[in-house]
């Protein structure tokens, strides 16, 4: 989330600065005694957006708390109560132990009076009624079901229908549920700020989140379809996020169209992330995005430019129009089945293959064990893949990696220029 | 044949370590087999659908055979479990059921999927993922009916033919049965001193669910037999609770130190009355039938008239009904189970015994009761709070004193204004309900000129709605001309501002009707003051359109016998103004249309109403299971309410409590009721 744009994009240059004021004015708000919200990245946020409550992504929060190396000290905050200091989940709970605010990364996390929480694990429910315990006086906490798809052979190319046909992609009961919950939610957070959901505006948040995520989307086509792509994914890490935690607002918007412009004039002036562009590779799973060396290392070797990560793909899975309908509806059709589009073969795996040809990458690397069947339809299709078994030794990784492009990917990558 | 209590034994231990030979056996001689994955998945249907059911069981200590090559699951046991699925353990299995009873059950469903679709010469069953969700709210329990019904189908898709109710009744019957086998097992366990190993009884627990009945019950039998014959066993009494056990390894290794295990709590608990007796079938056929009796409640008794019911064995009830209900999981919600023994009993008017978090300790009519923990409670750990005590205040400023001084942890319905006040102050919190119910006012339609609709519609236009519930409710109550919440099925947002204010519409309808003068009186019980401000208000609006209104204030004895349909056809002048209402959340319930003094369909109501449209709709609702035809039915009755305006509804009824900021997790449930099972104090 900090890393600095390498290549000194403009457009992102002032995303953090912005980040940071964004923060202050947050905690400014909450010290006047606004209520705050907290949401997860898997969990619908326009809600706040159109409540006009002020609010946090754990997701985000997380990111800081790990960036600052704090992470170690909010799960010791809660493991010396008795609690499992694991995942995101430390880092909006431990800050509510966390007694000096100084000590706090930006200042600290404002306490919170709405959580709202996918039921994404076992534990989930726990972790909840521990939000509720600790974020005193009065935190309403707000978990939603995460149902799962029972259809045995789903239509894997999800893109084609979840912009517009998603209630012919995804169960309508699951919708159905996920839709009462919202509407669960919305009233208690009425009831609490005193002010009413207005649907009008929710419709301008659902138009402006949507003009964001297709300007993502351009911007991935473009990456996609230039060679030498003018950007590499270290290149969006921050365009991909922090916009991303506040999506629905014209700002958040205007700053995806500006990157677009950017690397569109980029593209146009034939200016490269690695301008010796010989060999485009994907990248599934964590990245090691904070490691620069271990990219330039492929650069400088091989040519090599990572240019597809999910970072700035995956918004395509949140894309929902409501084309005159009920826009709560099709909101509830954004997040009720978000992380299956990622992360359940088949739509996973096709997504995969699809997103790969459109890159014309040249091999596939895979770093996360559960995208196991991503590999499978990947090679049946024809990429190359690795996948990295030890993902924790970073120098085992450069050299399995090294030895994979020079012996698969490269001859792939020559075939691929030649034709060009 | 088991010739003795140790071999029988030792051959449930080697069924237990090994189950897959008698399955294959079973499959040889023709048995269908389906396994299933998870703790939800209902053994009765599988059954009922003419196949044997069998747990899938996998063993976190084995890495699998392929690797990974199936797929990757993080969880070991179901990383096991994909394992043996794939390398040939189970090909036995003609289908196979997942739960979602742990997220990796899904991942196992995604990851079984892929192999279907993409490694084809992979031999495996049928496959159904039952999606049954756990989070404990109304939204979610309609959502798992509805997969079980999908699990029912498909079901019955592979068995080639179609469930019959008569089976599933037949097969919860047996495996009640069989789940008593194992209640002979829990007695050996609890004999002091202990007869049967903690290993042993977890062996034979086990073997319940990993083999076909017969085989079991064979085993069972040469046990409960020849135990008793055996030597007591010694060493100290330990009761596990936890995760589940897939194996014996643990429990072996804790009783190899002098230690019997003699309970375990890991997925069942039997359900007590507050008295510690056991809850059975026989206590609901004694609670219908005590409904049943005259003098039951008004609310219960002609909804548990459309059923039928018998009880075969001890934990079976079968209900049945000669036409669909789709009411019944309202009503099965609302109906609370009586310990007979207690209602019965010379204490009978002052003592309630039941099976929830709470049991009463103490009852002073009209000053307190007090309420203590059930140590007996079925939900484990709950509730939270070792007891409750209630105070009735006569006066209704005291309590709020009492509150803010800090003497009183929390206040149910307090007086509007003070509620909200409270609710603004940080040290206190206030809890609203807001779609309890709904004020209304009736008409008694044999009063002229109000049996003409017209002057009903006049009246609809002449009321303030939208002052009242800003100047009178503080905005705590939204207006409306329908009184269901949004949650609601009957809800139509559309048609909640059909009535506004508008004093010419209501002259020129008057005008339309000849009505030029006319005189009602307005029925108010002094403690509503509210709805007496509510009357005040209509006073003043019909003033002006020659209407004369008297605010006629009785006490609740006389309002009840002025009001009351069941007492005969009612013969007020005009106006009730203190009926408390049904709506809220709920789809509205069978008891609103067939009990409700306000809405009986069939005449039987305080306002005298009996329209056509309006009992044909009704009728029809109360036996339509479809959602979307009871969808478009609801509509046609808010068509039907807001023409023939025999009720004035003008506002949402709100519950409200306050609570000290230390108080948590008190919540309304649906149906206006109060839920304290998961309060806490911190």
């Amino acid at each position: 989330v900090t890393t600095e744009a390498r290549k000194g994009l403009q457009s992102t240059s002032e995303l953090n600065a912005y980040q940071r004021q964004w923060f202050a004015q947050l905690q400014q708000r909450a010290a006047a005694g606004e209520p705050i919200g907290v949401a997860s990245a898997a969990s619908t946020q326009e809600l706040f957006q159109v409540l006009d409550i002020p609010y946090v992504i754990s997701t985000w929060w997380a990111a800081v708390v790990s960036a600052r190396r704090k992470t170690g000290d909010y799960a010791r905050l809660l493991t010396e109560r008795g609690y499992p200091g694991e995942g995101q989940v430390s880092a909006v709970l431990g800050s509510a132990f966390m007694a000096d605010p100084a000590e706090a990364p930006w200042g600290g996390l404002p306490r919170p009076s709405f959580i709202v929480e996918t039921a994404s694990g076992d534990a989930s429910r726990k972790i909840h009624e521990l939000y509720a315990r600790e974020f005193i006086p009065g935190a309403d906490c707000y978990l939603l079901e995460r149902s799962v798809g029972t259809e045995l052979d789903p239509y894997p190319n999800w893109w084609e229908q979840s912009p517009r046909d998603w209630d012919r992609l995804l169960s309508p009961q699951r919708i159905d549920l996920h839709l009462a919950e919202m509407e669960s939610i919305i009233r208690g957070l009425e009831k609490r700020v005193g002010r009413t959901f207005n649907v009008t505006r929710l419709k301008q948040v659902m138009d402006l989140s949507n003009e964001q995520l297709e300007l993502y989307g351009k911007a991935r086509d473009l990456i996609a379809q230039t060679v030498p792509s003018p950007v590499s994914v270290v290149d969006t890490m921050v365009v991909a996020t922090i916009p991303r935690w506040h999506w629905g607002t014209p700002w958040a918007r205007d700053a995806v169209q500006a990157f677009y412009d950017e690397i569109s004039a980029r593209a146009a002036h034939g200016e490269g992330a690695v301008q010796n562009e010989k060999v485009r590779l994907m990248w599934i799973g964590p990245g090691l995005w904070f490691n620069l060396g271990f990219y330039q290392y492929f650069e400088e070797r091989f040519g090599a430019a990572f240019i597809w990560s999910m970072y700035l793909a995956e918004s395509e899975v949140y894309l929902r129009y409501y084309d005159g309908g009920d826009p709560l509806r099709a909101l509830a059709a954004r997040w009720v089945a978000n992380n299956e589009l990622f992360h359940a073969p088949p739509w996973s795996a096709a997504w995969h293959v699809k997103e790969a040809r459109l890159h014309h990458v040249d091999g596939v690397v895979i770093r996360d064990p559960s995208e196991h069947w991503s590999a499978v339809a990947l090679e049946r299709a024809g990429f190359p893949v690795i996948e990295l078994a030890d993902a924790s030794d970073a120098e085992r990784i450069r050299a399995d990696v090294a030895d994979f492009i020079e012996q698969r990917v490269v001859p792939v990558a020559r075939t691929r220029t030649a034709r060009a | 044949m088991t010739s003795s209590a140790v071999s029988a034994l030792d051959e449930a231990r080697a069924m237990y370590t090994d189950p897959h030979a008698i399955a294959r056996a079973a499959k040889s001689d023709g048995a269908r087999i389906c396994g299933y994955v998870g703790s939800d998945v209902p053994e009765e249907l599988i059954l009922a659908a003419g196949y044997v059911p069998v747990r899938v069981r996998g063993d976190a200590s084995q890495p699998p055979v392929h690797g990974d090559r199936y797929g990757y699951l993080a969880e070991p046991v179901t990383r096991s479990v994909l394992a043996r699925l794939t390398d040939g353990t189970y090909d036995y299995l003609d289908g196979l059921v997942i739960d979602h009873s742990i997220d990796a059950h899904a991942l196992l469903f995604f990851n079984l999927r892929q192999v279907r679709l993409m490694l084809p010469e992979v031999r495996l069953p049928k496959l159904h993922f039952f999606d049954l969700l756990h989070l404990p709210h109304l939204t979610t329990a309609r959502y798992n009916r509805d997969r079980l019904r999908e699990l029912a189908e498909t079901l019955a898709d592979w068995s080639g033919g179609s469930i019959s109710d008569e089976a599933i009744v037949r097969q919860i019957s047996h495996s009640n049965a069989h789940r008593a086998g194992l209640a002979e097992v829990v007695a050996f366990r609890q004999a002091r001193p202990p007869r049967i190993r903690g290993s042993d009884a977890l062996a034979l627990t086990g073997c319940a669910m990993l083999m076909p009945r017969p085989d079991f019950t064979r085993v069972i039998d040469a046990v409960s037999h020849e135990v008793p014959s055996q030597p007591p066993l010694e060493g100290r009494r330990l009761f596990v609770t936890g995760s589940n056990h897939e194996s014996t390894e643990a429990y072996a290794a804790i009783e190899r130190a002098e230690v019997v295990i003699v309970g375990d709590d890991h997925d069942l608990c039997p359900v007590q009355f507050h008295t510690g007796r056991e809850f059975t079938s026989a206590d609901i056929a004694w609670n219908m039938q005590h409904v049943l009796k005259p003098q039951g409640t008004a609310n219960f008794g002609p909804q548990a008239q459309q059923w039928t019911f018998e009880t075969p064995d001890k934990y079976t009830v079968i209900f049945k009904s000669d036409q669909p209900r789709p009411f019944a999981w309202e009503f099965f919600h609302n109906f609370n189970m009586l310990d007979p023994e207690t209602g019965q009993g010379p204490d009978a008017a002052t003592k309630a015994v039941g099976t929830g978090p709470f049991a009463m300790a103490d009852w002073a009519q009209g000053d307190h009761f007090t309420l203590k923990k059930n140590q007996n409670y079925w939900m484990s750990g709950r509730p939270y709070l070792d007891g409750i005590n209630f105070t009735v205040f006569k006066d209704a400023q005291a309590p709020v004193v009492q509150f803010e001084a800090g003497a009183l942890d929390g206040l149910l319905y307090p007086p509007l204004r003070d509620g909200v006040r409270l609710g603004q102050d940080q040290s206190f919190q206030l809890l609203t309900n807001k779609y309890a119910g709904s004020f209304f006012t009736t008409l008694n339609v044999n009063y002229p000129p109000l049996d003409d609709k017209r002057v009903r519609q006049a009246l609809n236009y002449a009321i303030n709605r939208e002052r009242w519930a800003k100047s009178e409710m503080l905005g705590q109550s939204d207006a409306v001309d329908l009184p269901w919440g949004p949650l609601n099925l009957a809800y139509e947002a559309g048609k909640n501002s059909i009535y506004t204010f508008d004093l010419d519409k209501a002259r020129f309808l008057l005008k339309d009707a000849g009505v030029a003068n006319a005189e009602f009186d307005f029925l108010v019980q002094p403690a509503h003051t509210e709805r007496i401000h509510w009357g005040e208000m209509v006073q003043a609006d019909l003033a002006p359109l020659g209407i004369k209104l008297n605010i006629v204030t009785m006490d609740a004895s006389s309002w009840n016998n002025a009001t009351t349909a069941a007492n005969g056809p009612t013969t007020y002048k005009g106006l009730n103004g203190s009926p408390t209402g049904q709506g809220g959340n709920g789809e509205p319930a069978n008891s609103a249309y067939a009990t409700s003094n306000w809405w009986r369909y069939d005449g039987v109501n305080s306002s005298n109403y009996n329209g056509a449209a309006y009992h044909d709709l009704v009728s029809k609702l109360l036996v339509e299971p479809d959602q979307d035809k009871r969808k478009s039915l609801y509509s046609q009755v808010n068509d039907v309410i807001l023409d023939d305006c025999w009720l004035l509804i003008y506002a949402t009824r709100p519950d409200q409590g306050v609570f000290q900021s230390k108080v948590h997790d008190f919540v309304w449930a649906p149906f206006s009721r109060t839920e304290f099972t998961n309060v806490w104090l911190g």
